[in-house]
């Protein structure tokens, strides 16, 4: 029997006495691929360059499987948290690509820095009768001050009405920390001096517990708890402290005198916790907007808010923007300080821990920016992403800083 | 329909989703209780029980007899919907229960198109002969209810879904294609080939992996050739294919079951989209 294909289509018309149908039909994506470039830039101070790819393949009707890689380049130079030098700070130099201190201003407090870092993840999602998803995770990432190894599973369960999802999750982190030349400082040794010790590791536990309810058609909320340890070596290998002596003891406003800069020293463990709501709601002109709120708190005394708002708007021809705001605001750690001063803890004296890491400090962050997409033809997208983040310090040598991110990305679906 | 029936209404005015369901919901039950042949005081109940007096049929009767004549045709024989009575004798239940050839060869003296006499809108069969539109009836009413729909709003897309015979008029909103899982055979419900994305179409599944005999660990399918009044032999298990109408499609997979081991090439020769489970 050769082709019929064509008369019984006819006969079919006749009989259903309409038009010839053709077909628009495409095979579901069997995989995916999504290439992303990343620029982030501080204002005089850090640039990362990264390149994201993701390759995602369905193994199986039920499994999914997902590669990342991730490359990046850094340069450029952060506040160590040492003051010695900072009247004079007034430019930064090139990248040393040492992983040292700038040596041309003859300051302390940046730490001008070069590394690359690269990072594969591999992640593997099974869905059983659509009703429950496991998935399992690892991921390595590699720098030159910096190894990390961790694994992750996931868990999620609908209900039978599939009007309730819960989740729960647990991940682990084996860490590998050190100066790019190697070993990590004595605690509050002088800087420059003192024993080099090994590398500092770290063991970091994470849990999360969630439950996702459906609303109604188009509203969806979500509530998340997570609670996770880290232990083991928390300070920060690049970091330091200054001891300071008010010039008059009477007047804290007449300035100070830098006296030594030493190497921070950190709690070995810190518990975090965080609640995590979210909503989102699609409105009836297909716009949806996404709210969500966390509140954190830690044993160092860190408790941070998080509001974020994103509202994706839909034009025709499968093109959407989305403008994105996201306030942050967080406490200092217990054991931050400006600086040792002199007449709190004498001219040699130290608390138990003591950091003048700017990121322990008592901030407020605030993002605005947004995201620009187009689809192209269902198996295409495109997307930009521009933010401007500044954070702003309450009690830091640099007490403001601008960041710019700039992300474009495009993702490709095959049958 | 004896299978669960779906109509998904692509439309965010919920007055005419609900009114386009309803429309759907009484076109399928009326295709239904016209021509099933499990129902009485319907068409296909009083031209089976006529004998050989000469019924006239309304024109949406005829219109599917004149369908069955030429799918009769383009099969060469092997699509006839007056086989039913080989039922008589054939229960694919899974046991191993096998007709003898006389009993067969009794039977399929009542089976054969080209014994009943169509003249439009006449027809008159011959004695215990009986005609069943089983094969065509659920297509037929995918595409009736899809076209109805359409002609109701024709702004709005829709996708018909009767017992995994479908048919999409058009994309969802935003023109998102509907997703379709082919349902695998061997573990319905819980596994599928793979998805297509259907922005226009139809799809149609033939085949039933539960229906068979065994004897002597030969398995017999529940496809009989009508013009043998045997089981198709190797018949693939299950036949899906995309076409253009859900009746096209529907009809191009029962051929392909009928082509016994050569279902794949008459399939490739067909030129189109299809999936079989062997």
């Amino acid at each position: 029997m050769k082709s019929v294909k064509k008369k019984l289509a006819f006969a079919a018309c006749s009989l259903l006495s309409h038009n010839p149908q053709s077909v628009l039909a495409s095979e579901a994506e069997d995989w995916a691929v999504d290439g992303s470039f990343l620029h982030y830039e501080e204002e005089q101070r850090i640039t990362v360059n990264k390149l994201i790819g993701t390759l995602i393949t369905n193994i199986s009707e039920a499994d999914r499987v997902k590669v990342d890689l991730v490359f990046d380049t850094m340069s450029g130079s952060t506040p160590s948290g040492a003051l010695e030098g900072a009247g004079s700070f007034t430019t930064i130099t090139t990248p040393s690509g040492a992983g040292g201190f700038s040596a041309s201003t003859g300051s302390t407090a940046v730490a001008d820095f070069s590394d690359t870092r690269l990072g594969v993840g591999v992640d593997w999602e099974h869905t059983k009768k659509r009703l429950y998803r496991i998935n399992y995770g690892s991921s390595i990432s590699v720098e030159k001050d910096y190894t990390s190894f961790g694994i992750n599973s996931n868990y999620a369960q609908d209900t039978s009405s599939r009007i309730v999802t819960y989740s729960a999750g647990v991940a682990m982190a084996f860490d590998d920390v050190r100066r790019s030349t190697g070993g990590t400082p004595e605690p509050f040794a002088l800087y420059g001096a003192g024993e080099t010790l090994e590398n500092g590791t770290r063991v970091t536990l994470d849990t999360i517990f969630g439950v996702t309810r459906v609303f109604n058609r188009r509203t969806l909320g979500q509530v998340n708890f997570s609670t996770g340890l880290n232990e083991g070596y928390l300070t920060d290998p690049y970091k330091l402290i200054s001891r300071t002596q008010l010039l008059d003891a009477n007047d804290p406003s007449a300035g100070f005198d830098e006296k030594d800069t030493y190497y921070e020293s950190r709690p070995s463990s810190r518990q975090r916790s965080s609640v995590y709501t979210a909503i989102a709601h699609k409105t009836r002109h297909d716009n949806v907007l996404h709210m969500s709120y966390r509140y954190y708190w830690d044993d160092w005394d860190i408790v941070s808010n998080t509001l974020d708002f994103r509202l994706k708007i839909s034009y025709e021809n499968n093109f959407f923007i989305e403008p994105h705001l996201r306030l942050y605001q967080q406490t200092a750690a217990n054991f931050y300080y400006f600086s040792l001063e002199q007449e709190v803890f004498g001219p040699t004296g130290f608390p138990e821990f003591g950091s003048a890491d700017y990121r322990l400090d008592q901030f407020s962050g605030t993002t605005v920016g947004f995201n620009i997409s187009k689809k192209f033809s269902g198996t295409g997208k495109l997307r930009m992403r521009v933010e401007q983040i500044r954070w702003e310090y309450e009690n830091s040598l640099f007490d403001v800083n601008n960041a710019l991110v700039f992300q474009l990305s495009y993702k490709k679906l095959f049958e | 329909m004896a299978s669960p029936c779906e109509c998904l209404i692509a439309c965010e005015d919920e007055t005419l989703a609900r009114e386009l369901a309803a429309l759907a919901e009484s076109e399928a039950s009326r295709i239904e209780q016209k021509f099933s042949r499990y129902r009485q005081n319907n068409i296909v109940h009083r031209i089976n029980h006529a004998g050989t007096e000469t019924i006239r049929v309304d024109n949406e009767t005829a219109d599917l007899l004149d369908f069955s004549a030429q799918c009769y045709q383009l099969s060469e024989g092997l699509f006839d919907i007056t086989s039913g009575v080989l039922r008589e004798v054939w229960q694919f239940d899974g046991s191993d229960h096998i007709p003898s050839a006389a009993a067969v060869n009794k039977v399929l003296k009542r089976v054969g198109w080209s014994k009943l006499q169509w003249d439009r809108p006449l027809l008159t069969l011959q004695p215990g002969m009986q005609i069943d539109l089983g094969g065509i009836g659920k297509e037929y009413a995918v595409d009736q209810v899809a076209k109805l729909l359409k002609q109701r709003a024709s702004q709005v897309n829709v996708l018909v879904n009767f017992g995994g015979d479908l048919v999409a008029t058009g994309p969802r909103l935003n023109a998102v294609p509907w997703t379709v899982g082919l349902d695998d055979p061997a573990r319905t419900g819980e596994k599928t080939l793979g998805g297509v994305a259907l922005s226009r179409g139809a799809f149609a599944t033939s085949g039933d992996a539960r229906r068979f005999l065994l004897k002597d660990s030969v398995r017999y399918s529940h496809i009989l050739n009508p013009k043998t009044g045997w089981p198709v032999e190797r018949a693939p298990r299950s036949v899906s294919v995309l076409s253009g109408t859900c009746i096209e499609a529907g009809m191009l997979a029962t051929f392909a079951l009928l082509q016994g081991k050569q279902a794949r090439y008459f399939l490739e020769e067909q030129e189109v989209r299809f999936w079989m489970v062997e």
